[in-house]
């Protein structure tokens, strides 16, 4: 498959990242593996979270990253409130020196599911305090356009909840909410295999962000590598223009000329 | 965790103080909390002597004290007041 990476690339706050691709790192097993998929994913882009410096671990994650020359899009996983995911961001910015973020507020821990109101709240401070913001959006077009309304670079409506695996649930909300937005659509949450990233591109997203699926694939990387040609396959058929759904069949050959006539 | 360099104290290394400046063995004088556990501070611990005791290197890492990021440009400049509470973070799969 073509590598549209540079011809058609992702475009996020007058920004070319690159491939449409976006990569979460959690859930792989070792650092080895996580790099394996990567390569394979031809992402540009990766988020990964903030936590506490575990004294004991050596490997560094932005050592990893940056070595692949992946540029690092750190999240604020794990946040309950808007005041932690601010603060978390701004923590963010200072340890990798990006105002990058993945904003992330979660509303229930069963479901982790984002809680809208927060995340409105924080995305308008990041916004003011100069990030360029990302948020985890449930697939609510109301939602999405309020998140542009206070000055977000992107949306990134979920599929369906994080790590399940249950593609778009809703693609008629991810339609709507791509037909309105002025930002980039991301497609972020739910994924679970090729044909649902390749969904989400021919609906009209501008990107996918994968994690769960990949990491936890029985193949990492041999599914890293569907994901890049089901996003790659999906954006070709959205700009291709898909034909009109008919109630009945219509022949694709001529009867002209047919024998016995 | 391990000394980052030899100041010169005695004792078990593991209990040592990872901060105390200068060759003189020094007592610690107060606590902070850093990432939920209590810490010993030496008169005139910074930020940049936390860092260098907790991680193994500075890249990729930031501080907030009592929930304000302290910019990597002060850290040198900035003591560690007696009773704060504070976060050093870096990057980790998730997300």
């Amino acid at each position: 498959m073509t590598d549209t990476a540079t011809s058609d690339p992702l475009v996020i706050a007058g920004t070319v990242v690159g491939s449409r691709l976006i990569m979460g790192t959690g859930g792989m097993t070792s650092p080895e593996s996580l790099t394996g998929a990567l390569v394979a994913s031809g992402t540009a882009l990766a988020t990964v979270a903030v936590r506490r410096v575990d004294p004991s671990t050596r490997h560094s994650l932005v050592d990893l990253l940056e070595g692949l020359g992946i540029r690092i899009l750190p999240n604020t996983a794990g946040c309950y409130t808007a005041t932690d995911a601010v603060l978390t961001a701004r923590l963010a910015r200072e340890a990798f020196a990006t105002n990058w973020v993945k904003l992330e507020v979660i509303g229930d821990d069963r479901t982790l599911l984002p809680d809208p109101i927060e995340l409105v709240l924080a995305a308008e401070q990041l916004v003011d305090d100069g990030f360029v913001v990302l948020p985890y959006c449930g697939d609510d077009p109301v939602v999405a356009r309020r998140l542009e309304q206070v000055g977000c670079a992107a949306v990134m409506p979920l599929g369906s909840p994080i790590g399940s695996g249950l593609g778009i649930r809703n693609p008629h909300n991810i339609e709507l909410i791509v037909e309105q937005a002025g930002v980039p659509v991301v497609l972020d949450a739910g994924i679970g295999t090729a044909s649902d990233a390749c969904l989400a591109m021919e609906l009209g997203c501008s990107a996918v962000l994968v994690a769960t699926a990949v990491t936890r694939a029985g193949d990492p990387s041999l599914m890293a590598a569907a994901m890049r040609d089901g996003v790659a396959a999906g954006r070709a058929a959205r700009l291709a223009g898909r034909i009109t759904r008919r109630f009945v069949a219509e022949a694709s050959s001529s009867f002209e000329g047919m024998v016995g006539q | 965790m391990t000394r980052s360099e030899d100041d010169g104290t005695t004792g078990p290394v593991a209990d040592a103080p990872l901060t105390a400046p200068g060759p003189a063995p020094a007592l610690a004088t107060a606590v902070a909390t850093v990432n939920g556990e209590p810490y010993d501070l030496y008169p005139g611990s910074t930020v940049s002597d936390l860092v260098a005791a907790w991680c193994p290197s500075p890249r990729g890492v930031a501080v907030a004290i009592d929930s304000e990021v302290v910019p990597r440009s002060t850290w040198n400049a900035t003591r560690i007041e007696p009773g704060v509470t504070i976060e050093i973070v870096t990057a980790a799969a998730g997300g």
